[in-house]
């Protein structure tokens, strides 16, 4: 009887898929980078980076470019010009060409990447300003390969939260909730690769607006993603300004941030009411000020300033009919009898909403000078 | 389940047991009383035996009347000279200045006392001997263990001659509970087994299958502990020790104050403790003579090494042929950079790799210690940078296998760590087969395989299976000694308290 189960049990292993999905790392095309275009007729251009291991080769990197009908399909394309087998399990950066954001409903071209178990959902998704090809061929000469360059760029960015860090997986949340608008970085390249800021769209894919690096880390604070440093600089308009150099700035960067957000339903509208709380730390004043007698006062310009940028930020974003916030989250929470009627067409509902910010900022720390 | 093993078993009728004369009917004739006839005797007995003395001592009318038998070499000659030969002038037999005198009065006694290195004195006109406990045969000086070095522990450890290994026991536990059992193990070999043990504390039934499984065995000779162990070792198919062997007196002491069974083999330098448990294997004195939280530190340090020594190159083939998803991006590209100059499947380089530090090892055990030094000057190029810039094996491999072989360095137990060295290969290759799948099937077995084992009726897995939570305080972490006031429950203690508290809870 023991001998039997020994058999089975040993039997039980012929049905696990042995060496057959076997492939060795160095017989593997790494597709680090993903590009997704339009070219001028507008077909779909597929693209592709991956490392090359072999030290006679040149170049450390392998671009590739292909037409194809869909993203699988375009992996047939790669496998006849590449050397070795292509894999997306380690793709870190998607690039989607704004000439795609262009039209709607192209999320649904990323299917493959999240029907296929062996693709990773983890990979960041950028808008390109301009073509993705053009980047891709890109090779800085001080810099390390296009997408390890690109990760860095894009992973420290987020980090100070001049953009924000999407990966294909919170794209296909906030594509799927209702109550919010996509959002994810933006590049371009110009020279230079730059960060651009936040490229907003709305809930069909179509490209709304870009939101500057500023613009940024009040989105990211509206959302209440409040982790990694927040440096701000700022002009104060109440400060003298009258020399060569602009005198009315001051740097810094808040050691704590609570946001309160509170949804109500109010004549026949939504009000949100966002309390923002901070402490900070300056690291840069250049006009002259007592702070330790008088900092009621600059606390005071500061919070309308921010105020002010916040206010101007929520203008903009709302006559785009958009949400990228999240406040739809807060309306279905609170009001939801209310939030029903309107949930999908959010972004029209949101445009008409009332949001209130209200800022407060205590002064911690001056510096280490007067 | 091992039924295919059973013909190893099937020797029933082994050539060396089929003496012409089985020794249980062997005629047992007692001493006559005619020292002439006890001469002729010895001599028909003791045939072709160089090293028999017989030293005939004459009274003063010149007739003999007494004859002492002995060994040359196995016996202590100061003491036949200066005691017994000497004052066999003026003393009778019984009254020689020796501490063990007895009589022997049939041949067997006679034969076995000369052969244990007694020396024998004949009369004549008396039916029986005399045997004078003269034993004096070549010995080692006592030392400390090079296998079993210890920190701070005690510097002695065991030597060839088994009543000086339970004097060395004895010395930690002088208490009159410390019961010895002696058993005889081999025909010829005539082996002397001390069973040691405290007779409040060990459990009874544990020795009771000791004396059995001892007493069955039947064979010529055995030369070592560990042929014991094998022969008396509840499962003998599986990687694990069941027994543990050590030299070390403090070590066993304390395996009997946990209520272990100390088994003493006469001529072995090693002593076995029963019943084992896995963890204690992972263990070493020094634990408990460091201080606690760096014991601990050391303890989980073990387990983490055990792990790595179990798994790590078995994982590294598993990533880099299934699953390099899991790799970090930066990781993955200089692995296949290294990779890619390898001409080999990731299974064969590390196997390569494993069996030349393998080889590397068991050259060093045997080779004198000069020539020990070269081997890891050469194994340090084979395995090293050399290998590396000759496109044999990739740089991580080289690091895996290092890594690998420190921590297995680090198992405070000979059997265990060539258990977990043993283990290591199958777990490579279920991993290049299976890749990460592999590798967790390969564990489950090897857990299950460890809960099923049993070492004289109690569970090998103890105190992790079956959990005993009061035994984990002496586990992963070793707590402070005061805290510890049970015996351990694993092995079948029946008097369990150790300390009385005498630290802790003073304000309640």
């Amino acid at each position: 009887m023991k001998r039997a189960y020994l058999i089975c049990l040993l039997l039980s292993l012929c049905a696990l898929p042995g060496c057959v999905d076997q492939t060795y790392i160095e017989d593997i095309s790494l597709s680090l980078l993903l590009g997704m275009d339009l070219d001028e007729k507008n077909r779909l251009v597929i693209s592709s980076t991956s490392p090359v291991f072999s030290k006679e080769a040149k170049e450390k990197e392998e671009n590739t470019i292909v037409h194809a009908v869909s993203l699988r399909q375009s992996r047939e394309e790669f496998d006849s010009m590449i050397t070795t087998l292509t894999s997306r399990g380690k793709v870190q950066l998607l690039l989607i060409g704004k000439r795609i954001l262009e039209h709607p409903d192209w999320f649904k071209l990323l299917d493959a990447l999240y029907r296929d178990g062996k693709n990773t959902t983890m990979s960041r998704v950028v808008l390109v300003d301009g073509s993705v090809a053009d980047l891709i061929k890109f090779k800085p000469k001080d810099k390390p390969i296009l997408p390890l360059y690109l990760l860095k760029l894009i992973d420290t960015a987020h980090d100070q939260n001049i953009t924000v860090k999407t990966s294909l997986q919170e794209l296909h949340r906030q594509f799927t909730e209702k109550g919010m608008s996509p959002s994810f970085a933006e590049l371009k390249k110009d020279g230079q690769i730059k960060v651009k800021g936040t490229a907003l769209l709305d809930r069909s894919g179509k490209y709304k607006m870009t939101l500057n690096a500023d613009q940024t880390k009040l989105l990211r604070i509206l959302q209440n993603e409040t982790r990694g440093v927040f440096p701000f600089t700022i002009h104060l308009h109440e400060q003298p300004n009258k020399g060569f150099f602009q005198e009315n700035i001051t740097s810094f960067y808040p050691n704590f941030i609570k946001v309160k957000i509170k949804a109500d339903y109010k004549n026949g509208g939504f009000v949100f009411d966002i309390k923002i709380k901070m402490g900070i730390s300056m690291t840069e004043r250049i006009f002259n000020y007592n702070v330790r007698k008088q900092a009621p006062e600059l606390e005071k310009q500061i919070q309308e300033e921010l105020q002010n940028q916040i206010r101007q930020m929520l203008e903009k974003v709302q006559a785009a009919k958009i949400d990228p916030f999240g406040l739809g989250l807060y309306a279905r929470a609170y009001e939801y009898s209310h939030w029903k009627k309107v949930q999908d067409a959010w972004g029209v509902a949101f445009s008409d909403a009332t949001v209130n910010v209200k800022v407060k900022v205590r002064i911690r720390a001056m510096g280490s000078t007067t | 389940m091992f039924g295919i093993f059973n013909f190893l078993r099937r020797t029933p009728h082994s050539k060396y047991r089929k003496s012409n004369k089985p020794l249980a009917s062997q005629e047992n004739p007692s001493l006559s009383n005619k020292l002439s006839a006890n001469l002729h005797y010895l001599h028909q007995l003791f045939n072709l035996t160089p090293d028999l003395v017989i030293r005939q001592v004459h009274s003063d009318q010149g007739a003999t009347y007494a004859a002492l038998v002995y060994l040359d070499g196995m016996v202590d000659k100061a003491s036949i000279h200066n005691n017994i030969l000497r004052e066999l002038a003026y003393k009778t037999p019984d009254e020689i200045s020796v501490g063990s005198i007895h009589k022997a009065s049939d041949w067997r006694q006679v034969e076995d006392a000369i052969f244990q290195g007694n020396s024998v004195l004949f009369v004549d006109g008396q039916p029986e001997a005399t045997v004078y406990g003269t034993q004096g045969w070549p010995q080692r000086a006592v030392e400390q263990s090079p296998v079993e070095a210890s920190l701070r522990g005690a510097h002695q450890g065991f030597v060839e001659t088994g009543s000086q290994n339970v004097a060395m026991i004895r010395r930690y536990i002088p208490n009159r509970e410390l019961k010895i059992k002696e058993l005889t193990v081999g025909r010829r070999g005539r082996t002397k087994i001390s069973i040691l043990y405290l007779a409040d504390v060990a459990r009874p039934e544990i020795l009771q299958e000791l004396e059995t499984r001892i007493r069955k065995v039947d064979i010529d000779a055995i030369m070592n502990t560990g042929e014991l162990a094998e022969l008396i070792e509840d499962n003998p198919f599986s990687p694990f020790p069941q027994l543990i062997l050590t030299e070390r007196p403090d070590t066993a002491a304390s395996h009997i104050l946990q209520g272990r069974y100390i088994v003493v083999v006469d001529k072995s330098p090693t002593v076995m403790a029963a019943p084992a448990h896995f963890f204690t294997f992972l263990t070493s004195v020094d634990d408990h003579n460091s201080r606690w939280m760096i014991a601990s530190f050391t303890r989980i340090l073990r387990f983490v090494a055990l792990f790595i020594s179990l798994f790590l190159p078995a994982l590294y083939i598993a990533l880099i042929s299934f699953n390099y998803e899991v790799i970090p991006v930066q990781l993955i590209l200089s692995i296949a950079e290294t990779r890619s100059r390898v001409p080999f499947p990731p299974i064969l380089e590390a196997m390569l790799m494993e069996i030349t530090i393998e080889m590397m090892r068991e050259a060093g055990i045997r080779l004198p210690s000069p020539i020990g030094q070269t081997i890891g000057i050469v194994g340090g190029i084979v395995i090293g940078q050399a290998a590396v810039q000759a496109g044999i094996v990739s740089n991580i491999m080289v690091v895996v296998v290092a890594t690998t072989a420190i921590a297995s360095f680090l198992m405070p137990n000979y059997d265990m760590g060539a258990a977990i060295r043993l283990l290591r290969f199958p777990m490579m290759l279920l991993a290049s087969m299976f890749g990460i799948v592999g590798i967790v099937t390969g564990a489950i077995a090897l857990v299950a395989h460890l809960v099923s084992l049993e070492s004289f009726g109690m569970p090998y897995g103890s105190p992790l299976a079956p959990w005993r939570f009061a035994e984990m305080k002496d586990m992963f972490i070793r707590v402070p000694i005061w805290a510890m006031l049970k015996r351990p429950k694993s092995t079948g203690a029946t008097q369990t308290v150790r300390q009385k508290n005498h630290r802790g809870d003073e304000d309640s």
